[in-house]
């Protein structure tokens, strides 16, 4: 899978629950206040759910989940970590 | 509720019901009247396998989906919410540990809390601070054997007899962190609640920490994941649980009404026979039925490990908790003066226990921000791709 799938599928997925129509992948959804402090919970599940990987506790970092951008960058790691 | 359940469902559900049933509504009353748990209540449920259902079966668990651990929750409501909520903070600290703990915590805690050897709480609430999470004032502060903990927590479901607890606090850079506190550690004391509104068995309890020793091992989640992961994930499977207790008692509370209005007889004929009294069941009913359809899509998706389940749970624990004290509302109304009487009927109990669930893992006000909030998008999207639709793009 390549960057830009993730960035699509991150993206789609925050479609779910982002009445905004226009934010960029590098806007910080949590600091402008398009998502609540709880959507970190479900960003985690969805990281979870489209790796097959399990986000271990030292990686439950509110800054790996910040913008399309970083969570792209967080699932990269994330894969290459799983595959080896 | 069992229609809409497939057969491994429906058994396990009876299977719950079975044991639940051991217990005598006169003592079920008496609990709430001693404002007290006999403590062989949760070793019998502890003994019966139930405390840990749906950890996997590595950990001591019996590897039960969601909707099993639902339907586990309204019979327990059906049953006695506070029983309900002994058995909701119990499985919090249990999920906690599920999702934020490393493997070496899972190894070391989820045994012995599956069994029921010990049991958990979850104290998050403080003597000023409820819906903002983020305000806590519980510090954690690093010393040479782990950290010390110091604050309150009150209105703690269980306090008064659990063995640990889930602390959540702040450390001295200010992030959020939640720790597992045994309740023998030196500097911890315990005060029970009375004169409680509802959930009176529940055994509430007020806490004091006065440098509390924990070791680092004891840390869950990892620095500044205590409210938004630990917490978060741990109150979601909360709502869940809420919202299917608040179900089974709305279930009780519509069993009951219809029984009571077929056999009482006013004007010549039974209660039932009167449309307005009708009118009360055809509401009750019809808001038991919308609720039911909203727990099991919320536990079907927690089930398929969806990232929308959080969403959906929240719904489904804001529309039947709201729409289960009006149903006892309405079941103490058919009822008239028996409805009343603690010795005449349980709807009076059941009226008073749904009343906190309104409040309780997250305030309905809450769940509306969290809908209002995170479901907008939903909508917002549903109408670009109609407006696609019919431009045929």
């Amino acid at each position: 899978m390549t960057n830009t799938d993730h960035k699509q599928d991150i993206r789609t997925f925050l479609e779910n629950f982002i009445s905004e129509e226009d934010f960029a992948n590098e806007d910080d959804i949590f600091e402008l206040g398009l998502v609540s402090s709880l959507m970190a919970m479900q960003l985690v599940l969805f990281v979870e759910k489209t790796l097959g990987v399990r986000v271990e506790s030292e990686d439950l970092n509110l800054d790996n989940f910040r913008s399309i951008d970083r969570m792209d960058a967080f699932m990269q790691k994330m894969s290459t970590t799983a595959h080896g | 509720m069992d229609k809409h359940a497939s057969s491994l469902h429906t058994e396990r559900r009876q299977e719950v019901a079975r044991i639940l049933a051991a217990f005598a509504p006169a003592d079920i009353a008496a609990w709430d009247q001693a404002e007290s748990l006999p403590a062989e209540v949760t070793r019998s449920l502890a003994q019966a396998g139930l405390l840990g259902t749906f950890i996997e079966s590595g950990h001591g668990g019996r590897n039960w989906d969601a909707v099993s651990f639902g339907l586990l929750c309204a019979e327990f409501g059906q049953t006695s919410l506070s029983l309900l909520s002994i058995l909701t903070v119990h499985s919090m600290v249990l999920e906690a540990l599920r999702l934020s703990g490393t493997t070496q915590q899972r190894a070391d805690w989820l045994p012995t809390l599956t069994s029921g050897e010990k049991l958990g709480a979850f104290a998050l609430t403080e003597p000023d601070f409820g819906s903002e999470a983020t305000g806590i004032q519980t510090t954690l502060v690093q010393c040479d054997e782990g950290y010390r903990v110091t604050g309150r927590k009150k209105w703690i479901s269980y306090a008064a007899r659990a063995d640990v607890l889930l602390v959540f606090g702040k450390l001295e850079d200010g992030s959020a962190v939640a720790c597992l506190l045994p309740t023998d550690t030196e500097g911890l004391s315990i005060t029970p609640m009375k004169g409680l509104l509802g959930f009176r068995a529940a055994m509430l309890g007020e806490i004091e920490m006065k440098d509390c020793v924990i070791p680092a091992a004891n840390l869950l989640g990892g620095k500044g994941a205590g409210i938004n992961y630990v917490a978060a994930g741990a109150l979601d499977l909360g709502r869940l649980a809420i919202a299917f207790g608040s179900l089974g008692a709305m279930e009780a509370c519509v069993a009951d009404s219809v029984t009571y209005a077929s056999k009482r007889k006013q004007f010549g004929q039974a209660l039932a026979k009167h449309q307005l009294i009708q009118h009360m069941l055809a509401d009750m009913i019809t808001a038991y039925k919308a609720a039911e359809r909203l727990c099991l899509h919320a536990a079907e998706l927690r089930s398929a490990g969806s990232p929308m389940a959080a969403m959906e749970t929240a719904t489904a624990k804001y529309f039947t908790s709201t729409h289960a004290v009006t149903v006892a509302n309405q079941a103490v109304q058919i009822h008239g003066a028996a409805g009343c009487s603690a010795g005449e009927s349980r709807t009076e109990r059941f009226y008073r226990d749904l009343k906190i669930t309104e409040i309780i893992e997250g305030s309905n006000q809450m769940q509306q921000l969290m809908i209002a909030q995170n479901g907008m998008g939903e909508f917002v999207q549903s109408a670009l791709r109609r407006k696609r639709l019919l431009a045929g793009k």
